[in-house]
């Protein structure tokens, strides 16, 4: 009796991994923890990488819990990003913070390691 | 009890109004806001800070501080301390693994200059040398992110082969404050970090932006039970502004009526950065060290918000500067006319008997010479006047004497077993009174020395009493009091410093505090009579100014007790 059970059981969480690792093919996300607006082309904007978004908001806090870029537009996030400029003037080098909420199109929840914040450098 | 009360019911009522997280401080190194603030610190002082921001998240930020202050003391005229040294460490890192560290160490040096006898400015500048250090190992970049996937591997697209860089800054800030002895009535500072604006970072384009602060703190409420200080924060940085106001609130744990208390005080602070934060703090204030916590909520309601901040602080004073040191003014200082103004004159008496029949009694009179020997001190001159009093005469009249003209003495007559007060009055002199009785023996019994209170000289109120611990003045000195009030009044130009003394019991803090609120409520009380109160200057001496040493119960008894002192015309 006890046998069956442990087979459904294996088969239930085998199942629930491959499910996990399939959907990541289609729904991934990635956020760097640096960038550098210094205008040589590479890595001058601090975007959201990644595919399968439904909505996404993005907020950037500096040390003193100031929102220095926020957006709700998944274009605005993944594609244009934020320069490091708010309000037309740029920001200091120094570390700061984004937070992130949102879904995948699969309706799950949007994270990182469980986490929905991380630190930012900015480097230039 | 009952503040105690107040201030749990402070606590619970921000508690419920305090949602999650943000940005305190206060603490950290003690320049991290105020170049200047060293200079107020009179103690050999190190300390321990540890702050981290936004705790909950995987990524937080970390900043250790450590530092050491040394006060530079002398012998100054209003305050001992003239300056003061330190040095600051600061950590500061972001990210896992510290993808982002910044080291800094901070040298500082105050000087302090005494704009009166309570107004200080304080100057303060630093030099920072700053170390960045970029950990590769964890670093991420956009460049990672390729083909619809992340990839492992250097993130380092670009030309990011420095990545450690170092520079140096400088700071300055000013400082000013009022204070009395220890006691800080309230305070302005100002500093500016970042003065150099050395090129800064990968590229060493930019320089690092300016950072302004200015702050200050107000002594509201200082009883023997509670404290209330409130204080004001203010940042700026490119484009960035902080300000934060709130107010630190302590209870006295140590009873001041229990003489042998030591110096100890728990507190609780709230702040709150403008319409974002609560920010709720802890503080353990003991003899010879502090140790503190802070919380940080944040109450913006939007999901996005980051979490909370929460900083731990311990400071302790490794040599705590001896009251000895602290000594101010120097009694010659104060005696700007005449030094060598005699202090004791000598009577010298020459005794005629003579019997008289007066009414029906039978009374000895006794003519007496009293001739005042000191040579710098000539009794004849105008404006000097004595008074003869008999104190047993029912009609309480005082008649002048008669001088002999060709020397410093007079004659009076005086009887057996009668109280007489004898007044010499002079212009910059106190008058004492000098009382003595006759005696009944055959020969009367005259005290041969008049001490009179010149410029400089102190007086001891002896009549002068307060309730047990605290600074309410007990009826019985009333007497004492009001002579006070008619001396002032008769010698409309002269200034008298009041000063208050403790003996060695208790801590030494609550004895400075006890004895310059006694003092003050004696210039209270002459200030209700009519005397301009810019007349008059209360100090607190605690236990700094022993006239015995402290051994026994009844040489403290002598040390407990209040002064005047005449200062000036």
């Amino acid at each position: 009796m006890k046998i069956p059970i442990f087979y459904i059981l294996l088969f239930f969480i085998g199942s629930h991994l491959y499910a996990q690792d399939s959907l990541a093919v289609w729904e991934n996300i990635f956020i760097p923890n640096m960038f550098s607006p210094n205008n040589d082309g590479e890595n001058d904007v601090f975007k959201v990488y990644g595919k399968g978004f439904n909505t996404l908001e993005l907020r950037v806090y500096n040390r003193w819990a100031e929102v220095v870029f926020q957006s709700t537009d998944i274009t605005e996030i993944t594609e244009i990003g934020w320069n490091g400029e708010t309000n037309g003037k740029e920001q200091p080098v120094g570390s700061y913070l984004w937070v992130i909420e949102g879904t995948f199109d699969s309706g799950k929840k949007i994270s990182i390691e469980g986490k929905h914040s991380g630190t930012l450098i900015l480097y230039k | 009890m009952k503040h105690f009360i107040c201030f749990i019911l402070l606590f619970s009522i921000s508690s419920l109004i305090a949602q999650d997280v943000n940005l305190s401080q206060h603490w950290n190194a003690p320049t991290q806001f105020e170049v200047a603030k060293l200079a107020s610190i009179d103690h050999l002082q190190a300390g321990i800070h540890y702050r981290n921001q936004w705790p909950e998240e995987l990524n937080s930020f970390r900043t250790y501080a450590a530092h050491v202050t040394y006060p530079l003391l002398l012998q100054g005229l209003y305050d001992p301390q003239w300056g003061a040294v330190g040095i600051d460490f600061i950590g500061d890192a972001s990210g896992l693994g510290g993808i982002y560290k910044q080291n800094q160490i901070k040298a500082t040096f105050n000087y302090k200059a005494s704009l009166s006898r309570k107004h200080f400015l304080s100057f303060g500048i630093s030099g920072n040398g700053l170390w960045t250090i970029l950990n590769t190992e964890h670093l991420t970049s956009g460049v990672q992110y390729q083909n619809g996937a992340y990839q492992a591997g250097s993130p380092l697209g670009e030309t990011f082969q420095h990545t450690n860089s170092s520079a140096f800054f400088i700071d300055a800030g000013l400082r000013f404050q009022n204070k009395t002895e220890d006691h800080e009535n309230w305070f302005v500072a100002a500093s500016i970090y970042n003065l150099s604006k050395t090129p800064y970072g990968f590229n060493q384009k930019n320089g690092y932006p300016k950072r302004i602060s200015i702050s200050a703190g107000y002594t509201l409420i200082e009883t023997f039970y509670v404290k209330v200080q409130p204080d004001l924060l203010y940042q700026s940085q490119s484009t960035s502004t902080l300000t934060v106001i709130g107010s630190n609130f302590y209870y006295k744990l140590s009873d001041p009526r229990k003489r042998d208390a030591r110096e100890s005080l728990i507190g609780g602070g709230f702040h709150s950065r403008l319409k974002h934060d609560l920010i709720i703090s802890a503080e353990i204030k003991q003899e010879n060290f502090t140790a503190g916590v802070s919380y940080d909520f944040h109450s913006n309601k939007n999901s996005l918000r980051p979490t909370s901040s929460f900083e731990l602080f311990l400071s302790y004073n490794i040599a705590v500067t001896p009251k000895s040191r602290k000594k101010r003014v120097k009694k010659e200082t104060l005696i700007t006319e005449e030094p060598s103004l005699v202090k004791e004159v000598i009577i010298n008496t020459t005794e005629t008997k003579q019997e008289e029949e007066l009414n029906d009694d039978k009374t000895t009179m006794t003519m007496v010479e009293l001739k005042l020997l000191d040579s710098t001190f000539n009794i004849n001159s105008a404006d000097t006047e004595i008074l003869f009093k008999n104190l047993d005469d029912t009609l309480n009249q005082t008649y002048e004497v008669s001088y002999n003209k060709d020397s410093t003495s007079f004659i009076s007559y005086l009887s057996k077993n009668t109280n007489y007060a004898i007044t010499i009055k002079r212009e910059g002199f106190y008058n004492k009174t000098l009382k003595f009785n006759t005696g009944k023996r055959d020969s009367l019994e005259i005290p041969n020395k008049l001490k009179v209170i010149v410029l400089g000289e102190v007086l001891v109120l002896n009549k002068v009493h307060f309730k047990s611990g605290v600074d309410e003045l007990d009826p019985s000195s009333e007497d004492e009091l009001t002579s006070l009030v008619s001396f002032l009044t008769e010698y409309p130009n002269i200034r008298a410093e009041i000063s208050g003394h403790t003996d060695d019991l208790g801590s030494a803090e609550l004895n400075q505090l006890l004895s310059r609120k006694r003092a003050e409520a004696i210039v209270t009380y002459l200030t209700y009579k009519g005397i301009d109160n810019h007349r008059l200057v209360a100090k607190g001496f605690g236990e700094s100014n022993p006239i015995v040493p402290n051994d026994s119960n009844e040489n403290r008894a002598k040390n407990r007790r209040v002064e005047l002192k005449i200062i000036g015309k």
